[in-house]
């Protein structure tokens, strides 16, 4: 594993130049799995062929922003784009790395570095039906009140609009999207403790 | 004027410019903010917006006592930050400067520059606008407090001497001339008001550097702070305070002033106990400003006490929705919270139009009867049902003080309007949204029968106790039945011989009995002896009838005599619905799948728009496991009404039987925020699971299910989950939970598909003995 630090710190420095450097990466293998999604998912994975779910799915969301070239600015600390996009991006560089393993090896320096040399291959539809598995991941370690402000949030509502529609105040986004950032940020870091330990025990 | 307020709306500035995040929230805080940490002050919060959604503000400091060591900060910082927000909101009469609140929190004090500075007025007691500043009548003597429209000044009369309250109003309100217009139009309305219970109005003043509202000055603090301070009044000080503004009320109407938003902060209690009406007219000054959306919650009163039909239409309120925003505060008094507390803006709309009347002696036993049935009546949903004058409730008032029963309403009875069946809340099971359906036609056909047919003689002088009391009963709620119980005893009290009164009586005591809210053994031979006064009076009475056949069904288990009963309800009414229905209720627990069958399909006939019974058609069509016509009659049912809830879920169980479970997910999925019973998709979704083999998934359900299933009463479908778990222990464990709190649901154990595996097991027949239920 790449010792990048703590995630908490890592995203907690979200305006740093890692993440920034990662998002016309991700952006332009992003439009290639969102089309290979669309295509592929669909008899793939059941929970994305069904309407309803998919309004739950944060993946979904995130190919819809990725099609219409919706990425807000990384440091927008209101917004959790940029959050998620990060969280899988570095998701996507563990979960290829770890396909490609055997052929390529070596040291990587950085998620953005290692991003880079990734997004020069094809997705594959495996991959996108993971990328999805952990985007639901991710918002099923939420409770139900915080989830609803997530969901609402990477829908693209404002602050304001997420609070008229969950009829509380806006302060209450607010602090939820704060308690977002740190489950997820322990909730990634859990993950990553845990599979470091599996890999040397292996 | 403008260094005391940002001329901005209240909500415009939202607080994250001004808002520091976690990490910077204090630079000598060394605590690492875990996700745990974050979760505790998260649900403090919510508890603490919830508290202000109902109206019902606690106490910051309260909360940070009681909060973990080291994270105090933090929650101080949120929780100032949600009261900042709901103050500018709904504050009204309520003063909250930064001043006051580096008073307040001294040691918090950077905590309130941060979050404040930007959000609210930074005042000292003796900043005043220049308006009044070189004013030369009046003069500022101090601050009193600040509004939801501007800031209140004590002040003195120049000339006269006289000490005086003046309100100014901030310029939003008074944006156009032509508001400006109005509110002098109003402010001259308002001044011809003079009466001890209400505010007396003396000047008012709209010029180009701002408005303003000379008034009456009031020693003494709003009834809001009085019971926020001392907890709710003691019955006779709130029916004594309820007069006074009833008196206030009523001289207002006589000159045909309403008031639009009366709250307990707008009445005032005077340090030698009168109670005065403040703020008369103002509310109208909210319609002029020009984005309403801006002062959300203050556009048309305080909602936790406004009438529903205030809210949908502000301009369709009379002294009738005063006096049910009279009736909230009443409640308010009595209990120390609005009827509706909790829940969101939307959903405080929703209860005051749909949620049955809540009981003011669940909160306390010394209330008496005769002042709940007061506060009920102000809180009826339709005005032509509660007071028509702030006087008749004060004489009401009066009679409940010396201890004597409310007077019963004289007025033309109003046809009962009934709401939205699918979305009508119900308490426990699902036979309470059936029962509503059916007894609303039945009440609607009963009159309609007698109207046409001519047959019963009583004098209809006088039916609306009555009718108050079928939509009470038509509520399905305890204490709405006990107090419709009440009503028919009125109505008996003043005509002896009203017959349909003795079978209704009846019929609550039956309700009573079946929902196991009393001892079967005391109310059944109620709900049967009024059943026989009942035919005694008007022999051929289809609803006696029918309520000795319940209770024959119900509780003595004479199975003859409910169905001798059944048919001769039947006999004089055979187009009655109702009778249908329950009839075929009643051949299904015989097991008689198919006669029930015919029966319910003539109800269907009878009443084809009736959704309730189409659904129940097929219900039985599934009781007699005839799953694909069942699933044809679900979907017609669905097609009247897509948000039909139970609908969906009837339709996914009869799918599981079918063994299309995916399908049935997709059903309980839309059945999903329909009404507030998604417990009940819940337990569908458990029991699709497990029977779908997906066990783990189901058990992860059940998790979350376990203490919720016990307070709203999922017995039998706890049941059903556990049996198609295997779970045969539980699941009769939870059976008998069920038999033993009497679950609507449990007459149906006999012929539920969902318990079939369990019918072999040893404990089952022995079981349904135990409840006279013998196969």
């Amino acid at each position: 594993m790449p010792s990048s630090g703590s995630v908490t710190a890592w995203i907690a420095g979200l305006k740093a130049g890692e993440a920034t450097a990662a998002e016309p990466l991700w952006n332009r293998y992003f439009s290639r799995l969102v089309g290979l999604a669309r295509r592929k998912l669909a008899s793939t994975s059941q929970r994305l062929a069904d309407d309803e779910d998919i309004a739950l799915s944060a993946f979904k969301s995130l190919c819809q922003g990725a099609a219409s070239g919706r990425f807000p600015e990384l440091t927008d600390r209101d917004n959790l784009w940029p959050l998620l996009v990060v969280l899988t991006a570095r998701k996507s560089v563990d979960l290829l790395r770890s396909e490609g393993r055997s052929k390529r090896g070596g040291n990587w320096k950085s998620v953005s570095e290692e991003f880079e040399q990734i997004a020069s291959q094809e997705p594959t539809p495996e991959f996108a039906v993971l990328m999805n598995d952990y985007c639901d991941w991710l918002l099923a370690q939420l409770d139900p009140g915080p989830r609803e402000v997530a969901v609402l949030k990477l829908d693209g509502c404002t602050n304001q609009e997420a609070a008229s529609r969950l009829g509380c105040g806006i302060r209450t986004i607010e602090r939820r999207l704060e308690l977002i950032r740190r489950v997820w940020a322990e909730a990634v870091e859990r993950e990553e403790s845990l599979s470091t330990s599996r890999e040397i025990a292996r | 004027m403008s260094t005391l307020l940002p001329n901005s709306p209240p909500n415009s500035a939202t607080p994250d410019s001004a808002l520091p995040h976690v990490s910077e929230c204090d630079p000598r805080d060394d605590i690492r903010w875990t996700a745990d940490n974050l979760k505790q002050i998260d649900a403090v919060c919510e508890q603490f917006e919830a508290a202000w959604k109902a109206g019902t503000p606690l106490e910051i400091r309260q909360l940070l006592q009681q909060s973990k060591s080291g994270m105090e900060t933090l929650l101080f910082r949120e929780l100032l930050a949600i009261d900042v927000e709901y103050r500018q909101r709904q504050g009204q009469g309520q003063s909250l400067t930064v001043t006051d609140l580096l008073r307040s929190f001294p040691e918090y004090a950077n905590i309130v520059r941060l979050v404040c500075s930007q959000t609210l007025p930074v005042v000292s007691d003796d900043t005043i606008p220049e308006m009044l500043a070189k004013h030369p009548r009046y003069e500022v003597t101090g601050r009193l407090g600040m509004g939801g429209m501007g800031t209140v000044f004590a002040g003195r009369h120049m000339v006269l001497g006289r000490d005086v309250a003046i309100k100014v109003i901030r310029n939003e309100y008074l944006a156009s001339p032509a508001a400006r217009e109005r509110f002098l139009r109003e402010a001259q309305t308002a001044a011809r008001l003079q009466h001890p219970n209400v505010v007396t109005v003396y000047d008012a003043e709209a010029t180009d550097a701002g408005q303003f509202l000379v008034m009456e000055a009031v020693s003494g603090a709003d009834l809001a702070r009085t019971v926020d301070e001392n907890g709710p009044l003691p019955w006779e000080a709130a029916c004594d305070a309820i007069q006074q503004a009833a008196a206030g009320l009523e001289a207002a109407r006589q000159i045909g002033l309403v008031h639009r938003d009366l709250s307990p902060r707008n009445l005032m209690l005077s340090d030698d106990g009168t109670v005065k009406l403040l703020d008369f007219g103002l509310a109208s000054l909210s319609a002029g400003v020009s984005d309403p959306s801006l002062i959300p919650g203050m556009l048309v009163g305080s909602v936790p006490f406004m009438a529903p039909e205030q809210a949908s239409d502000p301009s369709a309120s009379d002294v009738r929705s005063d006096l049910y925003g009279l009736g909230c505060v009443m409640f308010f008094l009595l209990t120390g919270k609005p009827p509706y507390a909790g829940g969101t803006l939307p959903e405080v709309l929703e209860a005051h139009r749909r949620h049955p009347i809540p009981d003011v002696c669940e909160f306390s036993s010394e209330i008496p009867t005769a002042v709940a049935l007061i506060v009920s009546r102000l809180l009826a949903k339709a005005p032509a049902e509660r007071y028509q004058t702030p006087s008749e409730l004060a004489e009401d008032l009066d009679r409940a003080i010396k201890g004597e029963s409310p007077l019963p309403t004289i007025k033309t009875p109003e046809p009962v309007v009934p709401v939205n069946l699918a979305k009508f809340p119900r308490k426990s099971g699902r036979l309470f949204l059936v029962m509503i359906g059916i007894l609303l036609i039945a009440t609607a056909f009963a009159f309609g029968f007698r109207q046409l047919g001519g047959k019963g003689g009583q004098p209809t002088v006088d039916d609306s106790a009555f009718v108050q009391g079928r939509s009470l009963l038509d509520q399905r709620q305890e204490r709405q039945v006990r107090l419709a119980i009440l009503k028919f005893q009125d109505v008996i009290a003043r005509q002896p011989k009203h017959a349909r009164a003795y079978a209704a009586l009846a019929e609550s005591y039956n309700l009573l009995g079946d929902y196991g809210w009393e001892p079967a053994m005391t109310v059944f031979p109620k709900a049967i002896a009024a059943a026989h006064r009942s035919l005694e009076l008007e022999p051929d009475l289809a609803e006696g009838c029918l309520a000795l056949a319940f209770a024959a069904a119900t509780y003595t288990c004479d199975w003859d005599e409910a169905d001798r009963q059944y048919r001769r309800a039947l006999e004089i009414a055979p187009n009655l619905p109702s009778a249908h229905h329950w009839y075929a209720w009643y051949l299904l627990q015989r097991r008689r799948f198919d006669e029930a069958l015919v029966e319910i399909q003539r109800a269907h006939e009878l009443a084809p728009e009736n959704l309730i019974i189409l659904s129940n058609v097929g219900k039985i069509l599934y009781f007699g496991r005839k799953y694909p016509a069942a699933v044809e009659r679900h979907r017609a049912a669905l097609e009247l009404d897509q948000d039909f809830q139970k609908g969906h879920m009837d339709l996914g169980y009869t799918l599981i039987e079918l063994n299309r479970i995916d399908e049935a997910l997709s059903e309980f999925d839309r059945a999903v925020g329909i009404s507030s019973h998604d417990l009940d998709v819940k337990a569908a979704r458990a029991y699709a699971l497990a029977r779908q083999g997906n066990k783990e998934a189901a058990q992860e359900l059940l998790k979350t299910l376990q203490a919720e299933a016990e307070r709203v009463g999922l017995f039998v479908e706890m049941a059903h989950i556990y049996t198609a778990l295997g779970d045969s222990d539980q699941a009769i464990r939870w059976l008998e939970k069920a038999f033993a709190r009497k679950s609507p649901g449990r007459a149906d154990v006999r012929v539920d598909p969902r318990l079939d595996p369990l019918r072999k097991d040893y404990r089952f027949a022995p079981l349904l003995k135990t409840i006279g239920i013998d196969d």
